[in-house]
């Protein structure tokens, strides 16, 4: 936090702060939802190069909550730390808190793979295992010991059924994942995240790689999962963003312009910063 | 309201293409109201008679630009204040097109009547509520340009001028009836004129309310003075 001497000092910070969210404002937005994510004062470094700036933000319960704004600012990053995949890559920092249901999840006494279960994530490009359908989605099972047969099948189904599957899988179970279409395999992906039952499930423009109709079924299928997830999803795409999220966090050069609902924020947006990006007035 | 430019320039180019095409319409609709005024005032018809047969004009501007708002929803799928613009323009010519309907109808019923001096006894009150309506209109068209929300809700709380000047021209109107029952047709006729004036003037109202939410992205729809 900034030490202020003077004045001077003051009114520099707010100048510099003004279109920040501070602490003291992020909960006015969800007040009457449960959160799944508190975000405080959250920076973080790529080497020297600060790529989020003291970042406040809740994130609501069995809500999907969309992270939009330009290439670099920051969203994806922001999105990496929920399950601490940030510290895959050399050399970069995190300070501040970020607290899953109240516990904070830098804590040394957090366990990386509880953590990782509790918060499952998806990527821009469908990426399943060079196995069967089956195993895809036994995968994560399998590592928290479950092998007995007939619970895996239970699972299985359930978490295919659940990503909107299994009606086209069910007779193909044991073939080659890589054998499905785009769509499917991220929905395929979508399954095996879910079905280790993660509070959250974080998704990285998911259905940017896919035909308009797979994307469609994923929207779907966000819309439907967001009953038992708490799910968060950065988007490029606008509209995508309107569709499926209740609320919108737009981010720009590692700061957290603005959070609000989503059907707000696209039609009278507080900041016009906000503005200008979602009218198409700067890249 | 935004001031800078999209990354789009075309884009850019059809919104200011679709805000002069409604201040075109709303300037035609005006213009049939001062040729209306003109008829009522001279008592020569041909304002009047003009006005009654070129409604469709203003008409075919509703239609037209009825068709650039769906393909900018279309192409553009705006948002934020380029949304709201659209929106507000849907609902803002329709309001002007029906100012235009209710504007021929006090052109016919004057063409109905023809008489300059039964005009000079029975449409004196209307004259006055209809100069207050085209000052609102003229108005709202303006705060509609500069995109100004505070004038536009002054011009929409006025709406009660036009309502009281109803009330006068009535109490008038019946007064002639009660003194002479052979007034009756053309007595009933201005009392037609009278509502179609407060009609427009309720458009108006609309057309104003439609710009505060175009500007600040508030619906003031039936809400108290107090509450706005």
């Amino acid at each position: 936090m900034h030490q202020i001497r003077d004045e001077n000092d003051l009114e520099k910070l707010s100048k510099e702060e003004s279109n920040k969210i501070r602490e003291s404002e992020v909960n006015e937005v969800i007040s009457d939802t449960s959160v799944a994510l508190t975000v405080s004062e959250l920076d973080f470094y790529y080497g020297k190069t600060k790529a989020l700036n003291g970042i406040n933000m809740l994130i609501p319960e069995n809500k999907v909550t969309a992270f939009i704004g330009p290439s670099g600012c920051g969203k994806s990053t922001l999105l990496r730390i929920f399950n601490r995949m940030n510290e895959l890559i050399e050399n970069t920092r995190v300070e501040g808190s970020v607290r899953l249901k109240g516990q904070e999840i830098f804590s040394p006494e957090i366990n990386i793979s509880d953590l990782r279960q509790r918060v499952g994530m998806v990527f821009q490009k469908p990426n399943p295992f060079p196995k069967s359908i089956y195993e895809n989605v036994a995968y994560g099972l399998r590592i928290q010991g479950i092998n007995n047969k007939s619970t895996l099948n239970v699972t299985i189904e359930e978490a295919l059924r659940g990503a909107a599957l299994w009606d086209e899988v069910k007779d193909r179970l044991h073939e080659n994942a890589l054998s499905l279409s785009g769509g499917q395999q991220q929905r395929l992906v979508i399954a095996r995240a879910i079905a280790i039952k993660p509070e959250v499930l974080l998704l990285d423009e998911p259905a940017s790689a896919l035909d308009p109709i797979s994307t469609l079924k994923i929207e779907e299928l966000i819309n439907e999962l967001k009953n038992s997830y708490t799910i968060v999803i950065v988007t490029h795409n606008m509209q995508q963003a309107t569709r499926v999220s209740d609320f919108t966090a737009f981010m720009y050069l590692g700061d957290l312009i603005e959070f609000d609902e989503t059907t707000r924020l696209f039609s009278t947006p507080a900041k016009k910063q906000t503005e200008d990006y979602i009218t198409g007035r700067y890249g | 309201m935004n001031s800078s430019t999209h990354i789009s320039q075309q884009y850019d180019n059809e919104l200011e293409g679709l805000r002069s095409k409604v201040l075109s319409m709303g300037g035609l609709v005006e213009g049939h109201l001062s040729k209306v005024i003109e008829t009522l005032s001279s008592c020569d018809f041909e304002g009047a008679e003009e006005v009654a047969s070129s409604d469709y004009k203003v008409n075919a501007l509703e239609v037209e630009i009825d068709r650039i708002c769906s393909t900018i929803l279309l192409t553009r799928a705006p948002a934020a204040s380029d949304l709201r613009l659209v929106l507000s323009i849907f609902k803002t010519i329709n309001d002007l097109e029906r100012i235009g309907d209710e504007t021929e109808k006090i052109a016919k019923l004057v063409l109905n009547l023809r008489k300059p001096e039964a005009i000079n006894i029975y449409y004196a009150g209307i004259l006055t509520m209809a100069r207050t309506v085209r000052t609102m209109l003229r108005d709202s068209l303006d705060a509609f340009a500069r995109t100004d929300s505070e004038a536009a809700l002054k011009i929409a709380e006025s709406d009660k001028e036009v309502d009281d000047g109803l009330d006068v021209v009535m109490r008038q109107l019946i007064t002639f009836t009660l003194e002479d029952n052979k007034v009756i047709s053309s007595v009933l006729d201005a009392t037609l004129a009278a509502r179609a004036l407060e009609r427009i003037g309720d458009h108006n109202r609309n057309i104003c309310e439609n710009i505060i939410y175009l500007v600040e992205g508030i619906d003031i729809r039936n809400t108290t003075p107090e509450q706005q």
